[in-house]
């Protein structure tokens, strides 16, 4: 499989005014030396806690905020090389899907405008009678009907709504979507609907996802490849395979998925795994490994260098300096809990 | 195990511009000493408003019927001036935002001083020593600068931990925690539920637990209530509810939880969306989405029964569905 | 499965200004100035039809009568019939508070949408001068341009209008820069958007309600002013039957004819009044977004 989005050593940091003149130059490492690869036809899910700079990483790939530094590549065009308009032009070749319903549909607009712009923008369809038609059945393939089309948003439920904002990112026939966290803000049962609804899509269209969320249980059910970032930097990358097998060699990853919350009452998260302490500060990151405040296997390597991220065995990735010991030491309490993806009702 | 809140045919209506919201509709539930007791529903189900008709909290445009008996005492007949002595003393609160809910402009020992007034509380040594030793309670590192720091000084997990904190200093009886972790990432949401846990276990604390989320039930609740459109489906123990759930509601939940691997399984779809409660469609409110429903459903409201020592299920089709 | 009827039966789609109305009509105060308003708009309109006399005709007999039959609000010094006069005055008035709020709201509107949505150096040219505008008090700034000017209704809506746009660049600028925020923007330009486009069709809409607020206080402001600078003498000028110009005149006779100064300093009160409370109901009405 070919990558259809390939990054180096990309970077994005926000300067923060602090002080009365905002004289001391300090800076939120967002997102602070990625190498990613994402290949055709795949879902790459990208987990991580609030603040960690998944969703800035996201629009960096999609060049809606600029990058501080690094390389990016859309089907081998380098995206920071082009202008404007020859951006806005290759829009049409991908999509986004926000987190929040509500705040991602213009409340001005009706379904019909909204889904409409995209034809518009890149002229894909002239007549009108045929524009409808596409809309239609656009607004069909997401589960709505032509009822819908004279609506505004905030007619619709929060599910309706995602549905909108997920045929007006594919209604252009792109090659990747980014979703942002698609049904976080969402209810249990709509989440299934719109699980199974990307899933289908993705399909039928040949698409590609960047699937953004913060919860291990969504990424473990859609994703084909599993990317764990910790304060700006990815810190393991594997595949859905080696994760149900518990080949889990980060430490993070490892009490990441330890405390999620059980999906069966006799896989509760014991008190020994709760990880303590709080995500340190993007502005001012730890020295050497991020997670060295947190992690239970910090030697004083971890404190003094950064380790890199590497290939611990084929196509999976860890930046950590004891992946085996990790592995060996937490693979029974990984395996425990993965039994709670099991369990399904007949 | 004795009952210290029992909740009898209640009946909250809201009145809008659009006509009369039946948001609950008929619930009876009984929280028992010492338990965590889940009340599980989707957005709009009415969970919220049953906290806020238990607190008497509701909105003015709002109508109650019914009995919130708390520990014998009916909550909807006291005067306000009993009531608020039961809220925050008896009955504790902690909500989903906790910003929301500390003053911004007073720092968290102000905050906490002003719970230690109000109830008139006990204190064995000094206020402040009293408040620090409560944040270490809560487990938030160095309480004593913490204690002097202002909310938005706080990270959310501090936040929640805070809002424990204040509600402990008065070691209530019942606890009300309304999304008490949706907003918190899950390793913040870890600690914060075994915080939860260690109040049961160290102070007999009561927990009524409302979520939108299985998998905070599936850690920390003993029994569970499943509500839906105003009605509770079914009430039972948490093992019962993900092993062998009665209602069709509650299977179809259940099985859209994402287990497994898309690759190998559908989620479940469950057709439709959630009804208009200005009009809520008769009898049992699941109907129009229940693949069982037949006329019996469209008729009358079924009954709550006992099907199971400790199961309850408000179904006609029981049993029926478990086979098909 | 039996199909649930809830969500069919309503046909209408109801756009968020349908809402905004909803909740307008609820205000009765609002309703009240919304009815004044109307009242005063026919006024202005049909003025020659009401008005028993022309409002220039003088009854040099009937000079400084009070109110009676013939004359309902009785006389000037000139003996021309005020009732008449009044009426006729509705007509500068609205004619300021429009031509007012047209030339500031598009100055203003504009550079509140640029400044917001580009920012850098160019929102910082057009706030500073926002502050320098707000630095002076409204009707001394008004008054300096008026006297550069001329006097005169046209320079006095001029110069009103040259204080007034810093008001609407200040609030749709930090309009701007939250619905900016907003999620829609950047789906907007995840589609390709250009950003023009990303004012006029995504941002403006939004902001509108905001604006449409602001018009509506803005409007009875304007016609205070106005009439505080033809009381000055420095707006509009005699034989036109301006309210504020005729106070003015009214203040000479003030012991010997207080009906003359009354109607028209009762006519402004409502006008303003009505307007006022429209703006209230209307606040009220924009925000939140959702019913229920």
């Amino acid at each position: 499989m070919s990558s259809l989005i390939e990054t180096k050593n990309l970077k994005k940091y926000f300067p923060v005014k602090s002080g009365l003149f905002g004289s001391r130059n300090l800076f939120v490492h967002a997102v602070d030396g990625v190498d990613l690869e994402i290949k055709k036809g795949e879902t790459f899910g990208l987990a991580g806690e609030s603040g960690c700079g998944k969703s800035t990483l996201g629009r960096l790939l999609l060049r809606l905020l600029e990058p501080t530094q690094g390389e990016i590549y859309f089907d081998g065009i380098d995206l920071l090389s082009m202008d404007k308009k020859q951006l806005r032009t290759l829009r049409r070749r991908m999509g986004i899907v926000f987190q929040d319903p509500k705040s991602s549909l213009n409340p001005r607009m009706t379904i019909y405008d909204i889904l409409k712009r995209p034809l518009d923008i890149h002229k894909l369809v002239k007549d009108e009678n045929e524009k409808r038609e596409r809309i239609i059945d656009m607004l069909e393939a997401v589960g709505l009907t032509e009822e819908h089309l004279i609506r505004y948003p905030h007619e619709l439920s929060g599910g309706q709504q995602q549905r909108v904002s997920i045929a007006r990112a594919i209604i252009t026939h792109p090659d990747f979507v980014l979703l942002d966290e698609p049904t976080s803000a969402l209810d249990i049962s709509v989440q299934a609907q719109i699980l199974n609804l990307l899933v289908r899509l993705q399909l039928e269209l040949g698409l590609t996802y960047l699937f953004i969320s913060h919860d291990i249980s969504v990424l473990q059910y859609i994703s084909d490849r599993i990317g764990i970032m910790y304060l700006g930097k990815i810190v393991e990358i594997f595949n859905i395979k080696d994760f149900r097998r518990g080949e889990i060699y980060h430490p993070y990853t490892a009490y990441l998925l330890l405390s999620t919350p059980a999906l069966h009452p006799e896989k509760r998260t014991s008190e020994q795994v709760v990880l303590h302490g709080e995500v340190p500060s993007p502005i001012n990151p730890p020295s050497g490994c991020r997670f060295h405040l947190r992690c239970p296997f910090a030697g004083n390597e971890c404190k003094k260098s950064e380790p890199e991220l590497v290939e611990v065995k084929k196509n999976h990735y860890v930046a950590c300096y004891h992946p085996e010991q990790t592995k060996e030491e937490l693979r029974p309490l990984v395996k425990e809990k993965l039994k709670m993806y099991e369990s399904v009702l007949p | 195990m004795g009952v210290i809140l029992k909740i009898e045919d209640l009946y909250v209506d809201f009145k809008t511009e659009r006509g009369l919201v039946k948001a609950i509709d008929g619930v009876t539930l009984e929280v028992k000493e010492g338990e965590v007791l889940a009340l599980i529903g989707e957005t709009g189900c009415g969970k919220s408003t049953i906290s806020k008709a238990i607190m008497r909290l509701l909105p003015k445009n709002a109508t109650v019927r019914g009995k919130i008996i708390y520990k014998g005492k009916n909550l909807l007949e006291l005067p306000e001036s009993e009531m608020r002595k039961i809220r925050g003393k008896e009955i504790g609160m902690i909500f989903q935002d906790p910003l929301t809910s500390l003053n911004p402009v007073f720092t968290v020992s102000n905050q906490m001083e002003e719970m230690f007034k109000i109830h008139k509380l006990p204190t064995r040594k000094s206020i402040f020593e009293e408040i620090v030793n409560l944040l270490k309670i809560v487990r938030i590192p160095d309480a004593e600068s913490r204690a002097k720091s202002y909310p938005f000084e706080l990270s959310g997990g501090m936040r929640q931990r805070v809002m424990v904190a204040m509600m402990l200093s008065s070691n209530p009886s019942l606890l009300i925690a309304d999304e008490p972790t949706t907003a918190l990432d899950v390793t913040i949401q870890a600690q914060i539920m075994n915080l939860m846990l260690e109040l049961k276990r160290n102070f007999n604390t009561t927990i009524l637990l409302i979520t939108h989320n299985p998998g905070v039930v599936a850690e920390i609740a003993d029994r569970v209530a499943v509500m839906y459109a105003g009605q509770i489906v079914e009430v039972a123990p948490v093992k019962e509810v993900f092993d062998n759930p009665l209602h069709p509601y509650t299977r179809s939940l259940m099985r859209a939880l994402p287990k497994g691997h898309k690759t190998e399984r559908e989620l479940e779809n469950i057709l439709g969306r959630v009804p208009n409660l200005l009009t809520p469609p008769p009898g049992c409110r699941f109907h129009p989405r229940c693949p069982f429903a037949d006329e019996r459903c469209t008729g009358g409201k079924p009954e709550i029964k006992e099907v199971e020592p400790g199961h309850f299920v408000a179904c006609y089709k029981v049993g029926g569905t478990r086979n098909e | 499965m039996v199909e649930s009827n809830v969500n069919m039966k309503k046909v209408r789609s109801e756009s968020t200004w349908y809402l905004t109305w909803l909740r307008f009509k609820r205000n009765k105060l609002a309703l009240v100035g919304l009815g004044i308003i109307i009242v005063i708009v026919l006024i202005a309109i049909f003025a020659p039809v009401l008005a028993p006399y022309s409002p220039d005709e003088q009854h040099l007999k009937d000079r400084l009568q009070p109110p009676s039959s013939k004359y309902l609000f009785g006389t000037d010094e000139f003996g021309r019939d005020l009732f008449s006069r009044v009426l006729y005055g509705s007509r500068t008035a609205l004619l300021v508070g429009i031509v007012v709020v047209a030339i500031s709201a598009t100055i203003g509107v504009t550079l509140g949408l640029i400044s917001g949505y580009f920012g850098g150096w160019v929102d910082e040219i057009i706030m500073r001068t926002v502050d320098i505008v707000w630095s002076f008090p409204a009707l001394i700034l008004a008054l300096a341009i008026v006297v550069i000017l001329g006097p005169g209704l046209i320079n006095a809506m001029i110069a009103i209008a040259l204080v007034g746009w810093a008001s609407y660049a200040r609030v749709v600028r930090a309009e701007t820069l939250s619905v900016k925020e907003e999620l829609f923007v950047e789906a907007a330009r995840s589609i390709g958007e250009s950003d023009l486009r990303i004012l006029v069709s995504y941002i403006f809409p939004n902001v509108l309600s905001s604006i449409l607020v602001l018009i509506t206080y803005n409007i009875p402001s304007a016609i205070i002013t106005a009439s505080s600078l033809s009381f000055l003498g420095l707006g509009a000028q005699p034989p036109s039957p301006d309210w504020g110009l005729t106070i003015a005149t009214a203040r000479r006779y003030l012991t010997l004819a207080p009906w003359y100064s009354i109607f028209p300093g009762l006519a402004i009160m409502l006008t303003v009044l009505g307007f006022n409370f429209v703006g209230d109901g209307l606040r009220d009405a924009v925000q939140p977004e959702r019913v229920g």
